[in-house]
């Protein structure tokens, strides 16, 4: 009981520091919507930043570290780009032959999507190699397939960067960044997972399941079964 | 609350990090799910034949319509929690009601979606779209609650449960079964929000009266002496709601281990039998449990054990603990008689798990409470027993065995996989064809040495034929050694006492109980512990379609561990 004890107290400290961090970075940052590439350095690196989201279901897991998109622009990652939003989420290297694959997927499933890409909704590939992987790079990297508005390729500083993979992809020593893309509505923390190889409308479904549906109607309708050919 | 022997490596569990805010023990009281009522007016609109299989041979007698829906649930009556946590369920209630159905009479159960739509609700975690299985009846594929046939808020699916064990078989008769939710990669999200219940069949033996005159009766205790108990472990914020962390992909802990809904409920028994159906409704933990009673909880009272995920055994056995992985069921007796009122005893878990993955295999002493049970006087004469002998199994036939498959479980890259593949995203892709009318026997491998699987497959139980390279027969009990995570002894059952007799005796429990139970020779679950590798033998028959396999550790199931495999016509002559 007194690891347990220890653990909580440590736990505990690194939160209000990480509140106190937020409260500092979000005085300095611009959010994602205001920015424009060439704006200058906010003056802060994102060095231990595993700031805590103001607010968020996952805000308490999620870190709210700074994230430099490839068209260089800054963002806390849980604020600006994960709340309101509904987002399919990945993790790529421009260096890796295996991440290849994974984009050529994610370009696909960019062109089935509509116009709710860049909208509402948000595609997102996390650099698993943040020493390299510099805002010049991935913008080269999305011209090369074509990225659309609505899909961003995502860099920063290394200990930021490896922080958020490690919530979004790791379980204790397994990593299954390379295996799985996570999409769901972090406003209401609801997330799914699917295979980074599964058919590109496969993809897009799931993330229209994430759609905010109407109002029940008073009447419910049949959905199924449906009539079987032979019945006996 | 739980606690820990070791700090497990790694990002801390949420349970560390974020512990549920604590309460007052043996406060609530148990929460008994109400008995579901069937329709005194016809279904608008009505159900359609033919969207079901053999609809018309096993007409419905009776029709049901229960409504998915969001609502506020005290899980306990002290704060934070006194103001009901946001909970999805049933007809307004978690567990949702309980089903009293029996053989020989078919029912349609119509399964309407009223959950709020993604934005609307208060459960943010779960998904509300749902398709409901009946665990682990003999169901035809429409009605079978396949995870791509599901529902929207606004809309209905209707499931035909025919009510009949396979084959025409009598020895196929089930018991306790238990129905919930089976999304597509959302089932432990949604289960965990509050899609569960219970299912009962009863049949002229297991007649669900205690004094019941027929000479076929088994009379076991019934009416307010029959209670169910669904397990959920539960993580609550500190403003008592409900917290899923989805981005663990190993499982999910809670640190309040729920009982019908309720944390650590007490429970007034009077001094008489009592039947407990007892369900491990996950998502991820495993249970080994104990009833305990003293201030130090040294005081060991056995089960006795008469049934595994709804079979009952040949015979009951008495049991010091009882082994649940997720989705597993026991039925067991508890005589209360023995004690006096003012007397307490403990439910407890003594398993200590402390990921996802599965248990450690240590025992934890003294365990935690799960329910207490207050004794009190006996308000009437106990009329019913324990029959010493209950229905004979059906037996494996070598002779019908038209294949036979491996089925790997193994983790790789960050999947959960089974034969080096995960499910097909849209379940399209046929993992297995089963002629009907055949019997298969399958080999179910555990690859990983730091992780454990409850793997079950639908509509069919099975017979166990080998654990590990051990033959195991019709008559011997699985069990193992505390501290381990290996089957080792086959423990048989005792065997009746006059085997020549006209009448069944009553059951005794000896005083040498197995240490623990995990099952008999037929289940639903295989409880697939590190390195495991188990054979059993199955029969498909009555229905086509398709149906699916996989991991019960809800979120190793969503994160892909599931297979699809279907049951066809037989191939004509000659081709």
């Amino acid at each position: 009981m007194r690891v347990f004890a220890r653990l909580r107290g440590r736990d505990l400290r690194a939160w209000e520091e990480g509140i106190y961090k937020v409260k500092n970075l979000q005085a300095q940052l611009f959010s994602l919507d205001s920015k424009r590439p060439g704006d200058p350095e906010a003056g802060i690196t994102a060095a231990g930043d595993c700031s805590r989201p103001a607010r968020g279901p996952d805000a308490d897991y999620i870190p709210n570290v700074v994230v430099h998109t490839h068209e260089n622009r800054k963002a806390l990652f849980y604020d600006d780009l994960l709340l309101g939003k509904r987002v399919l989420i990945s993790s790529v290297s421009t260096r890796e032959q295996s991440s290849l694959a994974i984009i050529e997927n994610l370009a696909k499933v960019q062109a089935l999507m509509g116009a709710e890409l860049g909208r509402r909704v948000f595609i997102y590939s996390i650099t698993a190699n943040p020493e390299h992987d510099t805002p010049q790079a991935l913008r080269s990297f999305a011209e090369q397939y074509g990225a659309r508005d609505g899909w961003l390729f995502l860099t920063g500083e290394p200990s930021g960067i490896n922080l958020l993979r490690e919530r979004m992809f790791h379980q204790s020593d397994h990593d299954c960044s390379a295996t799985l893309f996570r999409y769901g509505c972090p406003s209401y923390g609801l997330w799914g997972s699917i295979p980074v190889n599964a058919l590109p409308e496969s993809i897009v479904q799931r993330v229209s399941w994430l759609e905010e549906g109407l109002p029940v109607a008073r009447h419910p309708r049949r959905r199924g079964p449906a009539s079987l050919s032979v019945t006996s | 609350m739980l606690q820990y022997l070791c700090s497990p490596d790694g990002i801390q569990p949420d349970l560390l990090v974020r512990p549920s805010p604590r309460v007052s023990p043996f406060v609530a009281l148990l929460n008994i799910p109400p008995v579901k009522q069937p329709m005194t007016q016809p279904l608008f609109p009505p159900p359609d034949p033919a969207a079901h299989q053999r609809y018309n041979e096993f007409s419905p007698r009776k029709f049901y319509e229960i409504h998915e829906q969001e609502f506020r649930w005290q899980y306990h009556p002290e704060p934070p929690y006194d103001k009901g946590s946001w909970a999805w369920g049933f007809d307004g209630v978690a567990p949702g009601p309980t089903y009293h159905a029996r053989y020989g009479e078919p029912v349609l159960v119509r399964m309407v979606n009223d959950l709020p739509p993604i934005g609307q609700g208060n459960v943010g975690f779960a998904m509300p779209k749902t398709t409901t299985h009946l665990h682990n009846a003999h169901t035809a594929s429409e009605s079978d609650g396949f995870p791509m046939d599901f529902i929207s808020p606004g809309e209905f699916w209707d499931h035909h449960y025919a009510n009949f064990p396979s084959g025409n078989d009598p020895r196929e008769k089930l018991t306790t079964l238990w129905y919930h939710d089976h999304m597509m990669d959302f089932t432990a999200t949604n289960v965990y929000a509050g899609l569960s219940g219970f299912y009962l069949l009863f049949d002229e033996q297991d007649s669900g009266d205690e004094r019941d005159p027929s000479p076929l009766a088994f009379r076991l205790p019934s009416g307010k002496y029959d209670v169910p108990l669904l397990l959920h472990d539960v993580l609550f914020d500190q403003n008592g709601q409900c917290t899923f962390n989805r981005l663990n992909t190993d499982g999910m802990l809670g640190d309040q281990i729920t009982v019908n809904r309720k944390i650590q409920p007490y429970f007034p028994v009077e001094r008489r039998k009592y039947r407990f159906r007892i369900l491990n409704g996950g998502p991820s933990r495993f249970y080994q449990l104990f009833l305990s009673a003293g201030v130090d909880r040294d005081h060991l009272h056995p089960f006795v054990v008469i049934t595994g995920d709804g079979n009952f055994l040949p015979r009951p056995v008495c049991a010091e603990s009882i082994y649940l992985s997720v989705a597993q069921r026991v039925d067991v007796i508890v005589d209360f008689s023995e004690f006096r009122p003012g007397d307490q005893l403990y439910l407890q878990n003594r398993l200590e798990q402390t990921n996802g993955r599965g248990p450690s295999g240590r025992i934890l002493d003294p365990g935690a409470d799960i329910l207490r049970f207050d004794v009190i006087e006996r308000t009437g004469e106990d009329k019913s027993r324990i029959p010493d002998e209950f229905r004979d199994l059906p037996a494996v036939n070598p002779a019908e065995v038209k294949n036979r498959r491996v089925w790997a479980f193994d983790y790789r890259a960050g999947l959960w996989t089974v034969n080096g593949v995960p499910a097909d995203p849209e379940m399209m892709r046929v993992d297995a064809e089963i002629e009907e009318n055949t019997a298969e026997i399958w080999t179910i491998r555990n690859e990983g040495k730091n992780w454990s699987h409850p793997i079950h497959s639908h509509f069919t139980e099975f017979l166990l034929m080998e654990v590990n390279g051990r033959k195991v027969k019709e008559t011997e009990v699985q069990t193992m050694q505390p501290g381990e995570l290996r089957r080792r002894s086959f423990p048989a059952l005792a065997a009746p006492t006059n085997k020549d007799r006209v009448s069944i005796s009553d059951f005794v429990c000896n005083d040498r109980p197995i240490r623990v139970f995990m099952g008999g020779h037929r289940r639903d679950i295989t409880t697939l512990l590190p390195n495991d590798e188990i054979v059993i033998f199955m029969r498909w028959r009555d229905f086509h379609g398709r149906y699916v396999m996989h991991c019960h550790n809800a979120v190793h199931e969503d994160h892909a561990m599931m297979v699809r495999w279907d049951i066809v016509k037989r191939a004509p002559a000659g081709t």
